[in-house]
């Protein structure tokens, strides 16, 4: 058994120093998900709440797949949950706000290269789940299309737009 | 030279087109400088996010997760300020709300119902959503608990001046929409890793932040 196995046992058994461990493993993939997802200021609150559901999840992780798979999943639900969510309120709430789809990526008179990652920051809602989960988390197009409850063609379009955004960002 | 095949490009690179669609592309990349360069750009966007490294937070976030493990159920303590004046809506008032909490608490318990024995979506529309509205099952969400923690203070505060029956609507529709939320818990647990259920869920805690908004609107605006 190697020690991540048996610390995702004692953990489930409610041993929190086996949960802190499992946490130092694998928070720096969750935290840069949550910061690519859902953006910097964000990312610690989302990243918590991935561990937090995680802890009261364990005991419905079977082995079946890596541990650091299945907290993967909870941690895409969760972010993609929480997009969502904002989604809804910014429709209800801010319906004067610019709409994500019109979001100018590229300031008008910047010449600044801005690294990869702040440009993923950039893109807008859509475009940038499916690049995350495509092109940085391996995630196929049927996959994301069924986490993302859209047509794989639509995912195919995204991942398109998302790229040629980023060229643009990125050869600025 | 045949129109510029742009939209493509990213499946080109992905392996997603035909074979007459690769050759297409190919045969007009042989020819056209620009979307050679666009191909390059693209494919080392490709490159640079594959190779994009994992960071650690800029703080440890586990003090705060451990807390947060912790908790346990807030404990709300309902004397204080018990006013004396006894309050009484108008009929219009008395007739929205109950009209809304019954609409909203039926198709919410429809909802999650359908909803969870079906897994798909095809509910009512949903309302819109605290951005981290959470249950019991959910990471915790202090926003969430402290909207239910005041409503509930509230409701205790000025229940000897509300109507008996509007108080009776109230907790009752609560109570149903409860319910509902305990049914997507119930399914969620089955399922821990079910986007819809998760969403469910998200949106039947919000239906009930919605309701006990409008209840506090109705108790603040008639003291």
């Amino acid at each position: 058994m190697t020690g991540s196995t048996k610390d995702v046992r004692l953990a489930a058994e409610g041993d929190a120093r086996a949960f802190e461990r499992l946490y130092h493993d694998h928070v720096p993939r969750v935290h840069s998900l949550a910061r690519r997802m859902v953006g910097p200021e964000e990312a610690d609150e989302l990243t918590q709440d991935v561990f937090v559901l995680a802890w009261k999840k364990l005991d419905t992780f079977r082995g079946d797949a890596a541990f650091s798979t299945w907290l993967h999943r909870v941690a895409i639900n969760v972010m993609l949950g929480y997009r969502k969510t904002k989604s809804r309120e910014r429709e209800r709430y801010a319906a004067t706000d610019e709409p994500v789809e019109r979001v100018q990526v590229r300031p008008a008179s910047t010449e600044i290269s801005v690294d990869m990652e702040a440009a993923i920051e950039t893109l807008p809602g859509k475009a940038r789940e499916v690049f995350v989960l495509h092109d940085i988390e391996g995630y196929k197009h049927d996959e994301i299309a069924d986490l993302l409850d859209i047509a794989a063609g639509t995912s195919k379009s995204q991942l398109h737009r998302a790229r040629m955004l980023l060229r643009e960002q990125l050869t600025a | 030279m045949s129109e510029h095949p742009t939209e493509r490009l990213s499946a080109y690179i992905d392996g997603e087109l035909t074979a007459d669609e690769r050759t297409s592309v190919e045969q007009h990349l042989d020819i056209c400088a620009d979307c050679q360069g666009v191909l390059a750009d693209l494919r080392g966007i490709v490159v640079r996010a594959r190779s994009l490294e994992d960071r650690p937070p800029e703080h440890d976030l586990w003090t705060g997760i451990a807390a947060r493990l912790e908790e346990q159920p807030v404990v709300v303590a309902l004397e204080t300020h018990r006013a004396r004046r006894r309050l009484s809506f108008t009929l219009p008032q008395m007739a929205a709300a109950a009209v809304a909490l019954i609409v909203l608490s039926v198709s919410a318990t429809w909802w999650a119902r359908s909803g969870a024995e079906r897994g798909t979506d095809g509910g009512p529309p949903v309302a819109a959503v605290q951005p981290d509205a959470a249950t019991p099952t959910q990471p915790a969400s202090l926003e969430y608990d402290t909207a239910v923690t005041d409503f509930e203070e509230l409701l205790a505060m000025y229940r000897d001046r509300l109507d008996p029956q509007t108080v009776a609507t109230v907790e009752a529709n609560l109570a149903a929409m409860d319910e509902a939320i305990d049914e997507i818990v119930k399914a969620l647990d089955a399922d821990p890793g079910s986007t819809q259920l998760y969403n469910y869920l998200t949106s039947a805690r919000q239906r009930k932040l919605d309701v006990m908004r409008q209840a506090t609107s109705i108790i603040r605006t008639s003291i």
